[in-house]
């Protein structure tokens, strides 16, 4: 079910004079039932997408133990925005994210525009504080999706909570993937 | 929109329907005949000595929809007999209780229906006539008053609806009725 085969109105006319009876319809209304249709048709497909298969699923993810400084040093490598944290069982404990990491510098999700402004300045309004380990810092509980939940799910989740990821987990909680805004970018552009 | 593009509307451009088969004029044809003619003996033979009939124009074009264009939804039960009485009604107690120039009340009345079928969801074009007849149709529709609306407008469409249900189904391709209500 795609647009790489589009319905003409010569297409449409052959498919009347099939039915050999009289149809009141104008073509005009028939072509735009039938682009309605294809939408819909088009939006349930993409309901019926597996996350299993838009998601990512070689996950890089950090343990809560593990020093915060760690944590920072994979967003950066890895040019990701946030990470999952899991425990010795695999199971997601929580997400450690950019805005943790501002917080582990004393930015709180609180803090506007002007108060970073004032922190580069010099303002001691903000506490900085650079040690400690990723459960200390991380957001808990992570906000997770179930592996049986559909795309429009987690399209519907990620705006919802405002959130750029979502750590996806199997039945018993354990990480198996991750699926960003920009899986699903993708997946809408093929449909 | 600006002017140009008003005009243009009006130019159309679209292709006109295909011609049908022979073969699904030749049903609707009969159907026709069996449905308007039934209605024509039942008027001459039964309801003619009573100052009744069942011969009324608005039938005639239900007939051209209900052997003719079977699928269509106007075409349907709902539609054909809901069309039917609910114009009549109105065409009756136009004609009753507005005090006007009989152009102005027929003019109303078929305003009025259009609208009430399209609430009801029973548009049906010929129930446009069954409103005006009721109120042009000169004395022999008026000495009806609502009966008008049981005969001749439920019973012919009942011998209408009876005769396509019969007629429409012998043929292969056909299939009547589409819904009920």
């Amino acid at each position: 079910m795609s647009n790489e085969c589009e319905i003409i109105p010569e297409d449409l006319r052959k498919a009347r004079k099939e039915l050999a009876t009289y149809i009141d319809i104008t073509e005009e209304d028939l072509m735009k039932i039938y682009s309605l249709a294809l939408q819909f048709a088009q939006e349930r497909r993409s309901r019926q997408i597996p996350i299993a298969d838009v998601m990512t699923k070689d996950v890089v993810s950090v343990h809560p133990d593990a020093d915060v400084r760690e944590a920072v040093a994979i967003l950066s490598e890895k040019g990701v925005g946030g990470l999952p944290v899991v425990d010795e069982k695999s199971e997601v404990v929580g997400v450690i994210t950019e805005a943790d990491v501002l917080g582990m510098l004393g930015v709180e999700r609180t803090h506007g525009f002007k108060d970073l402004i004032r922190h580069i300045l010099g303002d001691s309004c903000l506490k900085c504080n650079k040690e400690g380990k990723v459960k200390d810092f991380m957001t808990s509980p992570a906000v997770v999706l179930r592996l049986d939940h559909d795309v429009l799910e987690a399209a519907g989740l990620l705006e919802k909570k405002r959130i750029k990821r979502l750590p996806v987990v199997d039945e018993k909680n354990r990480l198996v993937g991750i699926i960003t805004r920009a899986d699903i970018v993708k997946v809408v552009a093929k449909l | 929109m600006n002017f140009r593009e008003y005009v243009t509307k009006m130019k159309g451009g679209a292709e006109g329907p295909p011609r049908v088969p022979v073969i699904e004029v030749l049903w609707s044809g009969l159907g026709a005949l069996v449905g308007i003619g039934l209605c024509g003996l039942i008027s001459s033979y039964v309801l003619e000595p009573r100052a009744l009939t069942l011969m009324i124009g608005s039938l005639g074009a239900s007939a051209m929809l209900v052997y003719g264009v079977v699928s269509s939804p106007f075409s349907q039960p709902r539609n054909v007999m809901g069309g039917h009485v609910i114009s009549a009604f109105i065409g009756v107690a136009c004609h009753r209780w507005l005090g006007m120039d009989v152009w102005l009340i027929g003019t109303i009345a078929v305003a009025l229906s259009v609208m009430a079928m399209l609430l009801t969801r029973t548009v049906h074009p010929p129930g446009g006539a069954t409103a005006l007849t009721a109120v042009i149709g000169g004395k022999t529709v008026y000495n009806l008053g609502f009966l008008y609306v049981f005969v001749p407008i439920a019973l012919g469409v009942a011998v209408l609806l009876i005769v396509a249900l019969i007629v429409n189904n012998l043929s292969e391709k056909r299939r009547y009725p589409a819904y009920w209500f």
